[in-house]
């Protein structure tokens, strides 16, 4: 449990030195103010991105290892991954609209691909959800996790196809011209946000834990079943 | 007038001449007391009957070339089908079976082993001829697990073969969303065993069923079924030997009851010839067209039991078989009962009716609160 | 094969697809033009990304509804035959194609009517080659969920949310085959991108066949 704080205040600590670097490095000239929240909002999508990645790899290991532990971090990081995407996309449609007058961009593959993936992350939890028995809990949804391993990668490709033949020029300019102070924000945001997703990853794990020792119950099912008594057939 | 207890067979040799030697089999004894009401020997034909049902063994002689493997077994025919000659060809066991009329059974030629009918052999034994009635009736001792194995008659090499226990369970347990339903199970049922589960509602009775039918996994400790792992994927192998009657009879709805048997027939590869001959036999033939939603609860019942007629389970487990059928239906069920006996299977009956159990099974546990005790 | 055979059977009998789903997505169809209240020619020109759309959401019922039919006895029944579960998976996405194949081909057929869209030249055979691969993909993958929340509470709806956003590739496949087709660029990327999606979601499904078997008790 210590560790577990630790890791989370050290994080806490990161996100907010990562926080006070976005304030504090030059805006761009063009966006004003709201380009600061690029420093959040693109490690945001990174983390989605990994989360999923995780989620995936955590599926297969546990399809191949059939061990608990699998299931734990395939569970905690697919809800990292919706909070972590939700909050990408939210600040990104803030960025849209405050600075290109338009949330949503369908020039930009990276947003539809990424809203994809929070249907399935959606889809994966609703599954959970739906399953009262952890064992199978366990088994379909790692194999809902391995089938969208497959999928999603040409999820990925189609929408990419899709958007190089629908050339809209792109409006969304990549990093690459920052000035350097900048670049430094935004790269201190990134491992720390990062790092945060990583503390957050290893608190779930620790609740899930202490969630199944709790569950655990000796007794059996057919025992809360007794005889009837019909000699008390009568005081009904 | 048969011992009790699992599956043992005495072997009568005799004394080898100078380069063959005669074996002759018996059935296993696969009739417990309380299964058959009459046993009779005549002509050299053991017959067993309960009922209108009667199964029939013919102890075969065979001379067998010294120094062949060829493994001795048995097939042993249900009613209606009869062995006519069996010989050792080439160094092979080559038996002819002579159809009759009505339903029939295993196909002709086998090489030495065949899976559905590997007797248990435990011992060998010298009879100074081929055994006459009386012998059968009289020499059917227990054996003991130390005669099996290699043997050498009179310096010459004879392999027997053991087969295992059709079931073996260690400490198994199952749990069903998140409650524990069955715990600490362990008994095992040989070939030509009818073991009886009495319980009441509630204990897991279901739940153990569809374990032994491979169609759950045990979470805790584990076991065997027809010598594959449960919980592996071993299991897959057996499966197609396994029959499960259910407590809701497992039919396609919109199909009519031929067609589902067609179905059933044609998925497990065997021959479509064989469906008339089971509809016969169950009584459907003239009923056969109806659909499953315009069928009675008996009719589909009876279209299960000429499912398992066709697919002959070396194990077969019932769960509630008998509830809501009638007299003929029942028999009809008694008759797959013996049929699978017969075979060299072995059955598992659960009910709540335990008086019921005891009519048909050697030997009935009773099943409370997910633990399993033998009943006295 | 005999898996296919009986499920068309009993889809014969029953028709579920042609009788209600069919209807219902003819139905969606009307409701386009109405709901948006475009111009003549805009409709036109919506036809073929309003078949696609509908296509796929409807479809994908189709694909279901035979997950739907599978009991647990019924599963029970073909595992103790000895019916290994890959190939289960192979009858059923066989007959599922089918029923797909059809169901889209009359839509489509509906759409031209309805929508009058401007076809450009050859176009049947790619289009109905997109036509195919994309009911076969979307077939497969309507079997993979049905599978994995057999047994479950609202089980349609959450198969459903499962399947749309991976259905993704099929989409933009199966549209952009058209698309290309009428803007006289290579039709053959968006073709194997099809084929690509169906080979994947076949081998995902054989592969995950026996612990799917096992998942859905």
């Amino acid at each position: 449990m210590n560790r577990i704080r630790i890791l989370l205040v050290t994080a806490a600590i990161a996100v907010g030195i990562g926080l006070w670097f976005a304030f504090t490095a030059p805006v761009d000239r063009l966006q004003g103010e709201f380009s600061r929240i690029v420093n959040v909002h693109a490690p945001f999508l990174w983390v989605a991105f990994l989360a999923f990645g995780v989620t995936a790899l955590a599926s297969i290991m546990w399809l191949v290892k059939k061990t608990r532990r699998w299931d734990r971090l395939g569970e905690a990081s697919a809800e990292l991954g919706v909070v972590f995407t939700v909050a990408g996309l939210f600040t990104g449609m803030v960025w849209g609209q405050a600075v290109w007058g338009r949330a949503w961009d369908w020039g930009d593959a990276r947003l539809a691909t990424t809203a994809v993936m929070l249907f399935v992350y959606v889809g994966y939890l609703a599954l959970r959800r739906a399953t009262p028995d952890p064992e199978m809990r366990a088994r379909r949804s790692a194999i809902l996790g391995a089938v969208a391993v497959v999928q999603v990668p040409l999820v990925y490709f189609s929408v990419y196809m899709f958007r190089t033949l629908h050339q809209t020029p792109s409006i969304r300019p990549d990093g690459a011209t920052m000035p350097e102070q900048m670049l430094i924000a935004l790269l201190f945001n990134f491992l720390a946000i990062t790092y945060l997703y990583f503390a957050l990853l290893m608190a779930r794990i620790y609740v899930a834990r202490a969630e199944e020792a709790v569950v655990v119950d000796g007794s059996l099912a057919g025992d809360a079943v007794k005889p009837p008594r019909l000699s008390e057939v009568e005081d009904v | 007038m048969w011992s009790p207890g699992g599956c043992r067979r005495a072997i009568f040799v005799n004394p080898p001449r100078e380069d063959t030697k005669t074996v002759t089999l018996l059935p296993t004894r696969a009739a417990n007391e309380t299964l058959f009401e009459r046993v009779e020997v005549e002509a050299g034909i053991v017959t067993g009957s309960l009922g209108r049902i009667t199964q029939r063994w013919r102890p075969w002689h065979f001379e067998v070339q010294r120094g062949s493997s060829a493994l001795p077994h048995q097939h042993l025919p249900i009613d209606q089908t009869a062995l006519s000659s069996v010989a050792v060809e080439d160094q092979r066991v080559v038996e002819r079976w002579r159809e009759t009329e009505g339903y029939h059974g295993p196909t002709a030629d086998s090489l030495g082993n065949h899976a559905t009918c590997i007797p248990a052999v435990s011992a060998v034994r010298w009879a100074p001829e081929p055994a006459r009635d009386d012998d059968l009736l009289a020499h059917r001792e227990q054996l003991s697990d130390s005669d099996a194995g290699d043997l050498s008659l009179q310096g010459r090499p004879m392999r027997l073969q053991r087969v295992g226990a059709h079931i073996v369970l260690e400490n198994a347990g199952v749990s069903l969303g998140g409650h524990r339903v069955l715990r600490g199970l362990n008994f095992s049922v040989a070939p030509g065993e009818v073991l009886g589960v009495a319980g009441p509602n509630g204990s897991g009775k279901t739940t153990l069923l569809r374990l032994l039918a491979t169609l759950v996994r045990p979470d805790e400790g584990g076991g065997r079924v027809l010598e594959a792992a449960l919980g592996t994927a071993e299991v897959y192998a057996i499966r197609s030997e396994i029959g499960l009657v259910g407590h809701v009879p497992t039919v396609i709805g919109e199909l009519s009851l031929r067609e589902n048997l067609e179905h059933a027939t044609r998925l497990r590869g065997e021959d479509l010839s064989r469906i008339e001959p089971a509809l016969r036999v169950v009584g459907l033939d003239e009923a056969a067209d109806r659909k499953v939603e315009a069928s009675s609860y008996g009719m589909l019942r009876r279209i299960e039991a000429a499912r398992l007629l066709i697919t002959e389970p070396r194990l077969l487990l019932l769960d509630e078989a008998f509830s809501g059928l009638d007299v003929d239906a029942q028999e009809l069920m008694d008759a797959l009962i013996v049929r699978t006996i017969g075979n060299g299977g072995s059955v598992v009956m659960v009910s709540h009716d335990a008086a019921h159990l005891g009519r048909r099974a050697g030997r009935v546990m009773s099943l409370s609160a997910g633990r399993l005790e033998t009943v006295p | 094969m005999e898996i296919a055979r009986v499920d068309l059977r009993v889809e014969r009998r029953v028709g579920d697809v042609v009788r209600i789903i069919l209807p219902f997505a003819v139905v969606a169809l009307l409701v386009f033009p109405l709901a948006l209240g475009v111009d003549l020619s805009a409709i036109s020109r919506l036809g073929p990304a309003v078949f696609w759309a509908i296509g796929i959401l409807f479809g994908m019922q189709v694909a279901l509804r035979q997950a739907a039919n599978d009991l647990p006895e019924r599963r029970d029944l073909y595992s103790l035959l000895g019916l290994d579960p890959a190939a289960r998976f192979a009858g059923r996405s066989l007959s599922g194609s089918v029923l797909m194949v059809g169901f889209l081909a009359v839509l489509l057929v509906a759409t031209v009517i309805l929508y009058s869209p401007d076809l450009p030249a050859g176009w049947p055979g790619p289009v109905l080659v997109g036509l195919v691969l994309t009911g076969i993909g979307l077939t497969e993958l309507g079997t993979l969920a049905g599978e994995v929340t057999a047994g479950l509470r609202n089980r349609t709806a959450l198969a459903s949310l499962i399947v749309a956003p991976l259905a993704l590739p099929l989409v933009i496949g199966g549209s952009q085959t058209l698309e290309s087709l009428a803007r006289d660029t290579g039709i053959l990327p968006w073709l194997l991108l099809l084929v690509a999606t169906d080979l994947a979601l076949a081998v995902a499904g054989v592969a995950l066949a026996r612990p799917l078997e096992e998942a859905s008790r």
